[in-house]
């Protein structure tokens, strides 16, 4: 077990283009299960790769159980990987490619079988021992990867999309079993997913990433409740954020295409972004702030449906369990102090104090 | 209909490419005196061994094979080892720059071995290595080394770079990766580079004949090549059929231990792995 901490790390790939990582300082409590959340090519693997001592930083430093790593070989940090096409080495038995790193540090044989053995059995592929990664499905590929990275007992595991090759029934099963493995051998966990479903049910520790920095790291529900940043909200949530572009002045919120206005706490004047939760919208109910438009489109869901609403510019989605018929014109409400508020310009949170 | 058709043409084919081959062995097989009798057999009548026996009884055709063996052999492997480090490094590198170096490799091959002979041999004879083993196998790894870095840095390339990274997580040396991984990894391009370099070697004359020209180093080429009879003016047709029909029987062996790698080397890329 051991923190893991980042100082400033930057990192560009080609000189002068835009930097894979910019600046990114990380504190990663010991023992967490830490989920890095963002985009396509937002840096995920990279960071993973600097922890692990694959890629060098351009600046900054790493620091694994409160030592610098920068200048300690991959081999040394006593960091595993699970690598996103989880890299088994095709020539040799499960059995060789779990074994093989304890071989080469040197441990005895009869130590290394009953490892192996109590780790296949941890992971339920103890009947796979004798096979060539070949004869795999990839959810068994994904298991000797991981049995590969637990036999070895490293303090800090990095795991780049372990799940994603997965179909969605073997990755909702598999989901739960890691987190409860997890749990039991407390190790530190750098966990990269582009699937928020995934990083909010796992994660003790959250990070989200966009274009190469954070931009916010903490306990998942409170990302999702406060979210710092407009990218973050759209990011985080089961549904698509509803954003609406307008402008704060003297505490009232008015909409850019004049539908709505209402009053807030809020005391900055500014080009804002309102955004709220689908989930916060409370259909046919007249409370704090009521609006009304016409249903334009109706995704069933099973128990509910995904309404689109139309006021003004911008089409409200919200769940209902009654199926109402497109054309209708419907009402629904929300309380103001759902509503969050992000610059226009630079995408960050504003606050009522500020 | 066009069934047949592909199959005469195949079988015109093969008979256009092997009747040369089946010529040696059948004049290679007949009874000293009877290789120029008119009119022309085409299966010998009786099968004898005489030409056989005689090449390695009357001159020292084992010690040619051997010598063949020893220089095609050890070329083979060091040309192999060469290009294995060669494009394991290359491979390290960003794929254009590794392409622009292994460029300048080719140029090397470009050159026919015929223009190589006298600065080749000034400079072995310089390092007194003339009728030195060392000096065909040198000879012969210089002039294989870009088809053979040319074929394994293009194997190295299909495995995955996260491979070497999984490996040097569980603690693998880079020479580890090469000989542990890299190599196991590439075996069917391996065996295909083997066989063609070894080929080339077996086969190979003009150095052969100027690097070793004592006659107890005469690769098989040279000794075939020089075969005389008794007087300069008797050429003794069946014992030089005999050596050359021997001369493939090495070739073919290798060929059929590889032969699966072969393949196999010929097919993948094809589907992945
Ligand atoms: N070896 C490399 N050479 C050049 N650019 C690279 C290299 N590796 C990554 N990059 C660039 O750095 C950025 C971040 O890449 P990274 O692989 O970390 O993204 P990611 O978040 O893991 O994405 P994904 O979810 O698609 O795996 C991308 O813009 C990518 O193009
Ligand atoms: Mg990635």
């Amino acid at each position: 077990m051991a923190a893991v901490e980042l100082r400033g790390i930057s990192k560009s790939f080609i000189e002068g283009s835009f930097p894979a990582l910019k600046d990114i300082h990380l504190g990663i409590p010991d023992g967490a299960f830490a989920g890095i959340l963002g985009p396509s090519g937002c840096g995920k693997t990279t960071l993973l790769r600097i922890v692990a001592g694959l890629e060098r930083p351009d600046a900054g430093e790493i620091l694994i159980a409160g030592q610098v790593a920068n200048r300690i070989p991959p081999r040394e940090r006593n960091v595993a990987m699970v690598f996103q096409n989880y890299a088994l080495y095709p020539h040799k038995r499960v059995y060789e490619n779990i074994a093989i790193g304890l071989q080469l540090r040197g441990v005895s044989k009869e130590r290394i079988a009953e490892k192996v053995e109590a780790v296949a059995n941890m992971l339920k592929i103890e009947t796979l021992v004798d096979r060539y990664p070949k004869q795999l499905s990839g959810g068994q590929q994904q298991r000797v990867a991981l049995a590969r990275a637990l036999v070895r007992e490293p303090e800090v595991f990095l795991l780049d999309e372990p799940l994603s090759n997965l179909d969605a029934q073997v990755r909702e099963a598999t989901r739960s079993e890691l987190k409860k493995l997890f749990r039991g051998i407390k190790a530190t966990v750098l966990y990269v997913t582009h699937d928020q479903t995934e990083a909010m049910m796992m994660s003790d520790y959250l990070i989200v990433m966009d274009r190469g920095v954070i931009r916010q790291a903490g306990e998942p529900t409170h990302i999702y409740r406060d979210p710092a940043h407009r990218f973050v909200a759209e990011f985080i949530g089961a549904h698509r954020i509803i954003s609406v572009p307008g402008r704060l002045q003297n505490g009232r919120f008015q909409s850019a295409d004049e539908a709505f206005g209402f009053d807030t706490p809020m005391r900055v004047t500014s080009e804002v972004l309102m955004a709220i939760r689908p989930e916060n919208l409370i259909p046919e109910s007249q409370e704090e702030i009521g609006l009304q438009g016409e249903v334009v489109l109706i995704e069933p869901m099973g128990p509910t449906n995904l309404i689109s609403v139309k006021v003004g510019q911008t089409e409200w989605r919200m769940c209902f369990a009654r199926r109402p018929i497109e054309g209708e014109i419907m009402g629904f409400s929300f309380s103001s102090s759902n509503a969050l508020f992000f610059d226009a310009k630079s995408g960050l949170r504003l606050k009522p104090g500020n | 209909m066009k069934k047949l058709i592909f199959s005469i043409a195949i079988a015109s084919i093969l008979l256009y490419c092997l009747f040369p081959f089946f010529w040696t062995i059948q004049t290679a097989l007949k009874p000293a005196g009877t290789v120029f009798r008119l009119p022309v057999s085409y299966l010998p009548e009786t099968i004898s061994l005489e030409n056989i026996i005689d090449v390695f009884s009357k001159r020292p055709f084992g010690r040619y094979v051997l010598n063949s063996l020893i220089a095609g052999g050890g070329a083979t492997i060091l040309t192999l080892w060469v290009a294995a480090v060669l494009s394991f490094r290359l491979r390290a590198l960003d794929l254009r720059r590794a392409l622009r170096i292994q460029r300048w490799f080719l140029v090397g091959a470009i050159l026919p071995p015929a223009l190589l002979v006298i600065p080749v041999f000034v400079v072995m004879k310089q390092l007194s290595l003339v009728n030195n083993y060392l000096a065909l196998i040198l000879a012969y790894t210089a002039l294989n080394l870009p088809f053979a870095v040319w074929m394994l840095h293009a194997a190295f390339r299909q495995i995955p770079k996260e491979l070497d990274e999984a490996a040097v997580m569980d603690g693998f040396s880079q020479s580890a990766i090469l000989y542990r991984i890299i190599l196991p990894l590439s075996r069917p391009s391996l065996a295909v580079t083997a066989v063609l370099v070894f080929i080339f070697c077996w086969n190979e004359f003009i150095l052969a004949l100027s690097l070793m020209p004592a006659q107890s180093k005469y690769t098989v080429p040279v000794g075939i090549a020089l075969l005389s009879g008794a007087s300069g003016y008797e050429i003794p047709w069946g014992e030089i059929n005999a050596a050359v029909a021997l001369t493939t029987v090495p070739i073919i062996l290798v060929i059929a231990a590889f032969q699966r790698w072969i393949i196999e080397g010929l097919t993948t890329g094809a589907v992945k792995g």
